[in-house]
Order: structure tokens, then sequence, then C-alpha cells
């Protein structure tokens, strides 16, 4: 395995956990919460870090 | 030690050198430098003057942390630096020291942390760093200061290493302290703005919230953690000393919230039920959030928690294929895993998985099994970081036995690079 294997399968870990229906639903409902801002932001960054190219 | 200056130094780091992005660098967390607090309250117990910088959280520049310890240097006391480090700031701390050199060619520099503590020969062999301390370093850093501020011998100082013409001299080495309530509480008076530490963006519920350790050293076996600071003998705080150190920041700084960080914070559930009475015993009411091995808990203990202000547990499971935890001396099963993220589910304990991939024996497959796993298991977050081969590691040791240190590159040491992918 290279090291670019190692990361492409990192992201693909964060791709399977956070772009699931039931997880996306539930950060959605979690954001009348009184953690709006801090689960905003960490989707946000979290989407970020999963759509951005692999340096 | 009236007459003396102590500047104890964070090294400046970016996010994108901690994490490889920009953008996972600004979900994860800024949270108060407790090694360098706790050596700055040991000081000043002894009536030192100290000064912390934490150009890391201050996002200083090198030169901007020059000019502010040329501020801070007053004349007519005799001053000393410290600089605390980890391995992936290592060559930052090389760079602050090698100008403060430059700078202020009197000033012994004083190397600490883990990187010192894993590596000494690699560390000392920059000739900015005067004196290196190697693991736990309140009283070895107040006797290292006490010898030098009197010309006493430096060789009666345990735990110390030091260069003495051209040749590293390690003296004898010093026993891990034994009663930690007799530590000093650290300074957090010494930090500019400390309602904006704030952990990882998953990681707190409430603001203001604060960091605290409250045990030191872990007896796992775990193959690619590095414990050369604290070593493997679990030591911890009393539960009357803990609750004294919750309820100072509730009433000095309004803390509503307390983010735990030990290696384990839930093992020894006696401390753990002492603190927890005691805190509703005297109506101290926070939210709390902490680590712990799987293993550590049971449904009981869990409801005891929740019911006592527990909002979440990161627990670290590494990998979701069996024969990698073996091979990482994990010692934990994945049946214990999924029993026990279902019970934080259904009494409301939120929970983050801590995973990593790429280690040493990992293969596409067990990394697949990593992911399904993950996946399958109720966690409400879960974190993925590449296996590293951290000094103070069992794996450095067996990975780099034979090699020259100078041609490492440890800024690659973020656990967001491969530094050593998977042979297969
Ligand atoms: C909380 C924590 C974090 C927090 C906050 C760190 C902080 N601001 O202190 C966050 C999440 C930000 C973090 C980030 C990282 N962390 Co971290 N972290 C920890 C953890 C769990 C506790 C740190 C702590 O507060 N310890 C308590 C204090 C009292 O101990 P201490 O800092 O070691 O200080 C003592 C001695 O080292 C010494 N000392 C320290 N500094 C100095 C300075 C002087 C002058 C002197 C004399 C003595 C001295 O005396 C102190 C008191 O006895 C440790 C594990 C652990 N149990 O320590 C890992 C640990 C330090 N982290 C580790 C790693 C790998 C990382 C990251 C690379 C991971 C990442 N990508 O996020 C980054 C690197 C950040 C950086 N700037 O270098 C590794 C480091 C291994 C190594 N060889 O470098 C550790 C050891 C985990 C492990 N067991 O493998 N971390």
């Amino acid at each position: 395995m290279t090291g670019l294997d190692v990361l492409k399968m990192q992201k693909e870990f964060y791709k399977s956990f956070y772009l699931r229906p039931k997880v996306i639903f539930r950060y959605f409902l979690s954001l009348f919460s009184s953690a709006f801002f801090i689960k905003f932001k960490t989707l946000t960054m979290n989407a970020l870090y999963i759509i951005l190219p692999i340096k | 030690m009236k007459n003396t200056t102590y500047i104890l130094i964070n090294p400046p780091i970016l996010r994108a050198e901690r994490y490889s992005s920009k953008f996972l660098g600004a979900a994860g967390g800024s949270l108060v430098p407790l090694g360098i607090l706790y050596i700055a309250s040991f000081m000043e117990s002894k009536g030192c003057n100290v000064e912390v910088i934490d150009a890391e959280h201050q996002l200083l520049t090198q030169n901007e942390t020059i000019e502010y310890v040329r501020k801070l240097i007053n004349p007519n006391k005799k001053t000393y630096i410290g600089i605390s480090t980890t391995t992936v700031c290592f060559n930052n701390a090389v760079v602050l020291a090698q100008n403060l050199k430059k700078n202020f060619p009197e000033i012994k520099i004083i190397l600490g942390g883990v990187h010192v503590s894993s590596l000494p020969e690699h560390a000392m062999g920059y000739e900015c760093f005067d004196y290196g301390i190697i693991g736990e370093g309140e009283i070895t850093n107040y006797e290292l200061i006490d010898c030098l501020n009197n010309n006493n011998d430096i060789n009666s100082v345990k735990g110390i290493v030091y260069r003495e013409q051209g040749k590293l001299v390690y003296t004898a080495k010093r026993e891990p302290i034994k009663n930690l309530d007799e530590l000093p509480f650290p300074a957090r008076h010494l930090l500019k703005n400390l309602e904006q530490y704030v952990p990882g963006l998953s990681d707190y519920k409430q603001l203001p919230v604060t960091n605290i350790i409250t045990s030191r050293g872990c007896p796992g076996q775990c193959t690619f953690c590095s414990n050369a600071v604290f070593g493997r003998t679990y030591r911890s705080r009393s539960a009357q000393n803990i609750f004294e150190e919750i309820e100072d920041v509730i009433k000095k700084y309004k803390m509503k919230e307390i983010h735990f960080i030990d290696d384990s914070f839930l093992l020894n559930k006696i401390r753990i039920r002492e603190l927890f009475d005691l805190c509703t015993e005297k109506n101290l009411k926070f939210s709390w959030s902490c680590y712990s091995r799987i293993d550590n808990v049971n449904y009981e203990y869990l409801k005891y928690l929740k019911q006592h202000g527990c909002w979440r547990i990161s627990f670290g499971i590494e990998s979701g294929d069996k024969q990698v935890l073996k091979d990482i001396k994990k010692n934990i099963t994945l049946d214990n895993a999924k029993e026990v993220i279902t019970w934080c589910n259904e009494l409301g304990i939120k929970t983050t998985g801590l995973f990593m991939i790429g280690h040493p024996t990992d293969t596409v497959e067990s990394i697949k099994n990593t992911i399904n796993f993950a996946v399958n298991i109720p966690f409400s977050d879960a974190a993925c970081c590449v296996s590293t081969p951290l000094p103070g590691s069992e794996q450095f040791k067996t990975m780099f036995k034979d090699c020259n240190y100078n041609e490492i590159d440890f800024s690659k040491f973020n656990t967001m690079y491969s530094v050593v992918p998977p042979p297969v």
C-alpha cells in the first residue's frame, strides 16, 4: 500500500461515516438544539474535508 | 527564586502543519497547554516569576514570539527560557531556540515535553538547547534551575540530559511523582483569554469549557502509543484534589463544562464515584466529557456517569479488524465495543469512535473492516487518523531501530500522513 492509498481510504472512512442519510438527518435535527453552531461548523468542516482532493 | 524569571513557550505551529489540512485543522481544537502550566505553577510556588507564551494558540509567528520574549526580559532578574514540544512541532522548536540564542545568547534554554523524553539523543543534538528534561518535569525542572542559580553540580539533578565538551551527559533516572495531589493546579491565570481555548468541535456542549488531567501513566500495552513521559504505571489524583480543581475553575473562570483528557479517565471506578458523589454533595454542577477504554465501563457504571453530568465519551477502538487489534496489542474485543456503544446510545451518552488506519499489518481488507465496523455501530461521531510510529512508542522503536534520526522528517508525524505505509 502507498501512503496515498492510506489517505484515500481515510477519506473513504469519513465519506462512509458522515454521508449517510441517517447521520445527516441526525445532524439536521441537532441543529435545532443548543449546540447549533458547533454542529453546523463540524458538519461543514467534515464535508469540506471529504470533498476536497488529497494534496 | 524571587530573583528569577522563567519564560515558558509552546512554539508556533499552524493548524495546517498539525493536520495537513486547513479544513480539518479548523475542526480540531485548542486546549490549555497543561504541560507548561504545571511547570509554571510549580515554579511559582517556589517564588519564581513565570511568564507563559502559547505561540501555537495565539497564532504567533517565530518573529513575533521572539519580540514577545524580548518584552518579558527583565535585566535585573536571572532569566531562563523553557520550551515544550511534541514530535511534530520539534522542527519549529529548533528554529525558535536558534533564533532565541541569536538574540539572547546569555539565556539558558531548557527543553521539555514528549519529543525530548522519547528521543533525547536526537533532540539534544541541537546545540540551541542547553538542557533537556526527560519525562515528568515539575520537580526536575525546579531542581535544575535552583542548581543553576546556585552554581551547584547539575549532575546531582536526576532526569536531565546536557552537553559537556560536546558529549551528551545523562544524569540518573528520575522516579515518577508518587503523590500527584502535591502538585499545585496548572497556572491557568498565566494564559491570555482562557475562554478562547476550546476543544475540537464535537468535544464540547457548553462554553466556557476547560481541560483537566486527573491521572498520569497508562497500564495499556498499545504499540502505537507514545508513553515516554508518564510511563506505564497508572497514578491518579485523589477525588478530593480533583474536586478542588473543578471547583476552582468554576468559581474563578465560570467554567460550565470540563473536558477530561486522561488517557483512560474511567479506569478507577471507586475514584470516579467518589469524585462525582462529592460534586453532587457539594452541589457543583457542570457537564463533562472524557476518553475511555471500552473495557473500563459497564451498564451500571455508564448509567451512574450519565446521571452525574457525562454527555460524551470518546472510545479508542483503533481498528475494526480482529487481527489488527491483536497486532497492535489493544486488548479489546469488537463485540464488547458494540455492546458498550449500544448501552451509551440507550442511556443518551454521545460517543465518538476513535479509529486509525494504516497500522503496520493493515491491508485493504482490514481497513474495509474498520470502515464497516464504524458505520454499522451506532457511534454519534467518528474520527480516523493515520497510524504513525510516534517516538516513545513500541512501533517507533521497531521501525526506526537502525535509523539515523536526523534523516527522519518529523514534521510529518502529525497522524495525518502515512509515514510508513503498511507493506501489503
Ligand atoms: C490533550 C492532548 C492533545 C490536545 C492538546 C495538546 C496541548 N495543548 O497540550 C490536542 C488535541 C490539541 C493534541 C494535539 C496533538 N497531539 Co496530543 N495529546 C494530548 C494528551 C492526551 C494530553 C496532553 C497533556 O495535557 N498532558 C498532561 C501534561 C501535564 O503532560 P505533558 O504535556 O507531557 O507535560 C509534562 C512533561 O512532558 C514535561 N514538560 C512538557 N513541556 C515541558 C516544557 C519544559 C520547559 C519542561 C521543563 C518540561 C515540560 O513536564 C510536564 C509535567 O510533568 C497527550 C497524551 C498524554 N497523556 O500526555 C497526547 C499526545 C501529547 N499527543 C500526541 C499527538 C501525536 C498529537 C498530534 C500530532 C495529533 C493531531 N494530529 O492532532 C497533535 C500535535 C499538537 C502539537 N502542537 O504538537 C502524542 C505525541 C507523541 C509524540 N511523540 O509527539 C501524545 C503523547 C499521545 C500519545 N500517547 O501518543 N493533543
